[in-house]
């Protein structure tokens, strides 16, 4: 079977990835560039007698790279030789908004690739009037040119035919893009440097400024004009629009959405809806999640044998799997929300509203989607900031995303505020407890956003901030596209954080269950001590002094001089540990630690009331000590899966380590100090 | 006059992009002399201004505005 490496390029927001999708299906896989960060996703299909292999690249507005995407796309199509070297390009457009889609296009064909162009939402640019006579653009372009509609499969059979055909000759009209009294000098430019290409050549002048006495300014805004004509030209023959079929509704909303004051509220409106549901709307499909659970639980425990390996199953294994899945509500519900923001063009409107705002913090527009996600999860809002041009104001946002209060930390609080604070109500409607989480976001949102405005003035910005952005026409969302969204983040949230606390709960368990000589002798020791208890007394008297034994309860007992000013134990100090996986890990770790320790079947909540400080002898989760953990959960970065992706996103020990430092130092100093005050 | 110095609603055409780091950034997004552009809207707080051009409608800065004049 032949072989063809095909690379899906074109400007942001055309529909690339639908297309991908539809194209590849299943057979697609996920990998990393060398060296960098983004994402690169490969696939593979089958047309007549060749296997195709198509590279997405990343979304790209112009061959002058202003993020990190959008180099490491530059970079990749400048560079193309080796093995797997691109052969074909599918080129997407926008059918609805093709001008700027052209100019990208001009640019890319003049670094000398072989280009099928693909006019995708076809379907909406006819409903608005729209008409292309491709063969018009196939005739100036030099390429095969595809009307399709990726979300509808329009097309897609014509479009991957086309990839096997030879491009139409073109007439070698070629430098449009560089003034004629210039020509002379590319040329001898090039030839001086047996340069394969014009452009290739051209783009060494003007981004590497290898010819130090050409006006590389100049060079590069003649070059935007001269082909913005050559496109107006192009456009003016070879598109019509029926003026009666197309209104301006996008205006018309704008008007309201980006009202000065009207579109404020309408934000706070829309940010109030996606709280409330994945608050409120995501605890029912939680509830269930928690019974079937706890029945799985229960049978797991009736039908297989009592033993070593029973326990392993129901006690480590089961609850760490709940542990991940108790939040898949959540996440489905925020990137549900997120998808329709996004594909309806909403976003766009947020961003440009908020950007003078955030930038009084040293972030920017961009800054408020990764922010928003943070409320679920702060894994995929790192990875959401990859959209932030400037360096410093990406950064900046990473480092305080971890503080907003993520999905993660609800559990924790909801269990230390129920004991902190009885379940009443105030005036008669509002609950104490509801109003002491309020409390904690806030918290989250305050030092946030004085963490952001201290990082401004320690990071040093090396480019000058800039901010441009093209705001998409209104669009009804895609369901298709909505439902993809969310499978793939729900399954990107599955896989990290999943496997870490699932393993973190096996390990826990394993740790908890084995010790050393002290732990085996167990029965003997406590039989002597006590010997005038009976069996039934005894039994308790032995699961505790096991666990104080075990390695876990050895770790949290080395680590207990450090904590005990923040007023905790060596079992909190085992929940601390553990918890360093992921948050959520201290409700697991509680309810492993309390259940190894008592053969009562209790809530994890009474437990908790009944539980003793080994030191002072006064119950352990008194005020004092709930205030101190609360706020030690709130700052601290106990999240491995946090840390591999601020690692992964910015590639540097430096600011990984300063991340989980400043977050750790803060939780340590805050809590001491409240603990210190309130005992 | 400059860009970033219009109201809401003006239109106008392109004078100049004046030299600077991101002048062919903004010619890019096609904001080129002789162009013609409508101001739809400017962010309170002295935040971006939002443009339509052509068939497009972008966002900007009020920093970068003010490097485009108008005639």
């Amino acid at each position: 079977m032949k072989k063809l490496h095909v690379a899906l390029i074109g400007n942001p927001n055309v529909g690339k990835t639908t297309l991908f999708n539809r194209l590849c299906g299943v057979n697609q896989k996920t990998g990393n560039y060398p060296g960098v960060t983004v994402d690169k996703k490969v696939g593979k299909f089958k047309h007549l007698d060749f296997q195709i292999e198509v590279t997405d690249l990343p979304g790209f507005d112009s061959i002058y790279p202003k993020s990190m995407d959008e180099e490491l796309v530059v970079n990749y199509l400048k560079n193309n030789s080796g093995k797997n070297h691109i052969e074909k390009v599918i080129f997407v457009a926008d059918g609805t908004n093709i001008k700027k889609n052209l100019y990208l296009l001009s640019q890319v064909k003049d670094l000398g690739y072989d280009i099928v162009l693909a006019i995708n939402l076809i379907d909406i640019a006819k409903r608005k009037g729209i008409q292309i006579d491709t063969r018009y653009l196939s005739k100036k372009f030099g390429i095969h040119v595809v009307e399709i509609s990726a979300r509808k499969g329009e097309g897609v059979d014509e479009l991957k035919s086309a990839l096997l055909l030879r491009s139409p000759e073109t007439k070698a009209d070629d430098l449009k893009y560089l003034r004629e009294e210039n020509h002379e000098i590319l040329q001898s430019f090039v030839q001086e440097n047996k340069a394969q290409n014009m452009y290739t050549a051209f783009l060494s002048i003007t981004q590497d400024n290898t010819l130090p006495e050409v006006n590389v300014k100049k060079w590069k805004s003649e070059e935007a004009i001269l082909r913005y004509q050559f496109v107006r030209k192009v456009l003016d023959k070879s598109i019509r629009i029926d003026k009666s079929l197309a209104t301006d509704t996008t205006s018309r909303i704008d008007s309201i959405l980006m009202h000065p004051v009207g579109g404020y509220i309408i934000f706070l409106g829309v940010l109030l809806v996606i709280f409330q549901s994945v608050f409120s709307l995501a605890s029912y499909p939680m509830g269930w999640i928690e019974i079937f659970f706890s029945w799985f639980h229960d049978s797991a425990q009736l039908i297989l044998a009592p033993g070593s390996f029973t326990s392993f199953i129901t006690e480590g294994l089961i609850p760490g799997i709940e542990g991940v899945v108790i939040f898949v509500p959540q996440i489905v519900i925020l990137f549900f929300f997120f998808a329709i923001l996004d594909e309806s063009g909403y976003m766009n409107r947020i961003i440009y509203l908020m950007d003078r705002l955030m930038q009084k913090v040293g972030m920017s527009g961009k800054s408020v989607v990764p922010l928003i996600s943070s409320f679920a999860c702060a894994v995929p809002a790192i990875m959401a900031t990859r959209t932030i041009e400037n360096k410093r104001e990406r950064l900046i946002t990473i480092l305080v995303a971890p503080l907003l209060t993520c999905s993660a930390r609800l559990p924790v609080y909801t269990i230390l505020i129920g004991l902190l604070v009885p379940n009443t109500m105030l005036f008669g409607f509002v609950s104490v407890q509801a109003l002491v989480l309020l409390a904690m976001y806030l918290l989250g949102i305050v030092t946030s956003i004085l963490a952001a405005f201290i990082f401004k003035y320690l990071i040093k910005n090396e480019y000058r901030s800039f901010f441009i952005t093209e705001m998409p026409r209104y669009l009804l969302p895609s369901i298709k596209n909505v439902f993809f969204t969310i499978w793939e983040n729900t399954k990107a949230f599955i896989w990290n954080a999943g496997k870490i606390i699932v393993a973190a709960s096996i390990i826990l368990y394993v740790l908890g269950t084995n010790g050393g000589e002290k732990y085996r002798n167990t029965e003997q020791f406590v039989q002597s001590k006590y010997p005038e208890l009976s069996q039934t007394e005894l039994a308790p008297k032995i699961s505790s002094y096991e666990l104080e034994h075990s390695y876990l309860g050895m770790m949290g007992k080395s680590i207990e001089p450090a904590i005990i000013p923040l007023g905790y134990d060596w079992k909190i100090g085992i929940a601390l540990i553990s918890s360093i996986a992921a948050r959520e890990v201290f409700v697991g770790t509680m309810s492993i630690i309390y259940s190894i320790d008592s053969e009562e079947d209790l809530s994890i909540m009474q437990k908790l009331e009944k539980e003793t400080n080994s030191n002072t002898g006064k119950p352990t989760f008194n005020f004092a000590t709930c205030i101190s953990l609360l706020l030690f959960y709130a700052f601290s970065l106990q999240c491995m899966s946090t840390i591999a992706v601020t690692y992964k996103e910015t590639k540097s020990i430096k600011w990984t380590g300063i991340q989980f430092l400043y977050m750790t130092i803060l939780a340590y100093v805050v809590s001491f100090v409240a603990y210190q005050i309130l005992v | 006059m400059k860009l970033s110095e219009c109201n809401t609603s003006f239109k106008g055409e392109i004078k100049e992009v004046l030299e600077s780091e991101f002048d062919s950034k903004l010619m890019e997004y096609g904001i080129i002399p002789g162009a013609e552009l409508v101001v739809l809207n400017k962010a309170p707080f002295n935040g971006p201004i939002y443009i339509s051009i052509g068939s497009q409608k972008i966002a900007i800065r009020k920093e970068e505005a003010s490097f485009i004049t108008l005639k």
